[in-house]
């Protein structure tokens, strides 16, 4: 669990945070969003010390962060960034290894840990563990960079805009693979970003900061259904309320149980969202879409009037 | 590539050898001379004392140089870039004969004046080039290393100064050769180096000896660039 308590910054005569409150709960895949000035990559940066507040304080798990020395409580606490920063002069094993290596543990457990994690990240561990990184594309450079900051089994995961530099199709990969990382780990993740999808797509908490405070914090449908500040709203509906709010809804979830699907309907997986379910029925031009389970049998039914009780 | 670069390790190697009988060849382009060899000294002893001129300054500059920069690029070290930087341009601006004639009077004749000079002369590229290269290291780099849990301390060795290090040996090796060429410059305080036939040969206006120790002093430069030039990317850390 993270707490800011009245978490104040200021650099120079601008203030970065202006009170912070936020509880990030255990297991919480929490996104921090807001514009560019809101305060969330320093509200971010305070949990790892690497931003020191001039009021207020940061506890982690309960105990104050500024209670032990920044670099032990760094290497307890995973850090991923948009830039990625690899060591450009170690390869990428070496990376990986980095704070297990600054833990002091044998070299023989870092290896074991930089194969399980390069598999993880589903990077063949022989074709990528001896490549610098200056060999590696951006989304492969960054899944070196997420597991590095995984690598020492930390408690908590940071990160900074993770995804901002790459390009669309790389960063839809990677949200989805941080989905599923968290929910294979469980770890408590911290991600900031200023991009709404991405924020709606990846969090199970949502908090909405501007002017280095918090506007409103819960679960992302809570948010679209009743924002609690008109900036609130403006930043979350940009056009697209509805289709956002479909894209929260499991399909599962709107469907009738059917015997029988009729072969002319569109098919989805059933684990898709009420939007992939949209977007099927609109392609095929059809009134309806058969959701089917992984071996390919049919599991319910989605009718397009269905779509309103999200 | 690397044998090229050796090349003038060799010449030096062979104008060593071949100099010392080659008497009749500068009796001949200087006739007006009665003794056309400078053999004071041999040319072999000349150059080991350069060269040791060179290294005992190259020591402590590399230290003083590296040291500085290191200092000058610490968060928070303003006033360290200061000194440093008006250490740099006060340097440039004294001629290596200025400083050997202001320490001569501190620390009388002989190597130790020389020394000096070379030690000042030497730093200013160790110390631009160290600061420079540390500037370079790329931000996100350095904000990875500290989230990481690397203490300044550790960001320095094991990050920072690893990316620095292909700057920093070029400034050595510059360094270095600019070491070469001032270290003649000590033979005016007494200093027995390579310098010493040029400065016997102005006294006693013998321009052969002048030539020879010319000769040498360049060609001893050349060869320590190809030296430092072919061992540069064995040393080097950084991929290509």
């Amino acid at each position: 669990m993270i707490r800011f308590e009245e978490v104040r910054k200021s650099f120079g005569g601008t203030k970065a945070l202006d009170g912070l409150d936020l509880v990030v709960p255990e297991g919480a895949f929490a996104v921090l969003l807001g514009g560019s000035g809101a305060g969330k990559s320093t509200a971010l940066r305070t949990v790892n010390r690497l931003v020191e507040p001039d009021a207020g304080r940061v506890l982690l798990r309960g105990r104050d962060v500024a209670s032990e020395p920044a670099p032990a409580l760094r290497r307890r606490i995973g850090y991923v960034i948009q830039g990625i920063g690899l060591f450009p002069h170690w390869s990428v094993a070496r990376n990986i290894g980095a704070v297990p290596r600054l833990l002091g543990w044998e070299e023989r457990r870092i290896a074991a840990r930089v194969e399980e994690l390069l598999a993880l990240l589903r990077l063949d561990p022989a074709a990528y563990r001896d490549r610098m990184p200056a060999e590696l594309s951006g989304g492969q450079a960054q899944r070196v960079g997420v597991a590095r900051a995984l690598a020492a089994n930390p408690d908590i995961l940071l990160m900074d805009e993770p995804f901002g530099a790459l390009d669309a199709i790389t960063r839809q990969a990677l949200q989805a693979e941080m989905a599923r990382l968290h929910a294979a780990t469980g770890k408590t993740i911290l991600l900031v970003t200023h991009d709404v999808e991405e924020a709606l797509s990846l969090a199970t908490r949502l908090a909405v900061m501007a002017d280095g405070r918090l506007l409103q914090e819960g679960a992302p449908r809570e948010l679209l259904d009743a924002p609690a500040d008109p900036r609130v709203r403006d930043l979350l509906d940009g056009g697209a309320l509805g289709m956002r709010r479909l894209a929260l809804v499991a399909a599962s979830s709107l469907a009738a149980l059917c015997g029988e699907a009729p072969a002319d309907l569109p098919r989805v997986a059933a684990t898709a969202t009420g939007r992939e379910a949209l977007e099927a029925m609109l392609a095929a031009r059809a009134e309806a879409v058969v959701l089917v389970d992984p071996g390919g049998a049919p599991a319910g039914l989605v009718a397009l009037r269905d779509l309103l009780r999200a | 590539m690397r044998a090229a670069a050796l090349l003038p390790v060799l010449l030096f190697a062979a104008a060593l050898v071949v100099l010392p009988m080659l008497a009749p060849t500068f009796g001949a382009l200087f006739p007006q001379v009665a003794e056309p060899l400078y053999r004071r000294e041999g040319f072999g002893a000349l150059a080991l004392s350069h060269a040791g001129l060179v290294v005992a300054s190259l020591l402590p500059a590399a230290a003083i140089g590296i040291g500085l920069g290191v200092a000058a690029t610490r968060p928070g070290a303003r006033e360290v870039r200061a000194v440093a930087d008006a250490l740099v341009g006060f340097a440039q601006a004294v001629p290596p004969v200025a400083v050997i004639a202001i320490a001569v009077p501190a620390v009388g004749f002989g190597a130790a004046p020389a020394l000096l000079a070379l030690v000042c002369y030497a730093t200013l590229p160790v110390l631009r080039a160290t600061a420079g290269a540390l500037a370079t290291v790329p931000p996100e780099v350095l904000d990875a290393a500290r989230g990481a849990g690397m203490t300044p301390r550790q960001v320095l060795v094991l990050v920072e100064l690893p990316l620095a290090a292909p700057p920093i040996l070029a400034g050595l090796r510059v360094a270095a050769v600019l070491a070469v060429a001032t270290a003649a410059v000590g033979a005016v305080a007494g200093a027995t180096c390579l310098g010493t036939p040029i400065i016997a040969g102005l006294v006693n206006g013998n321009p052969a000896w002048v030539v020879q120790g010319a000769l040498l002093t360049g060609l001893m430069a050349f060869a320590v660039d190809g030296l430092l030039g072919a061992l540069a990317p064995r040393v080097s850390a950084s991929p290509p």
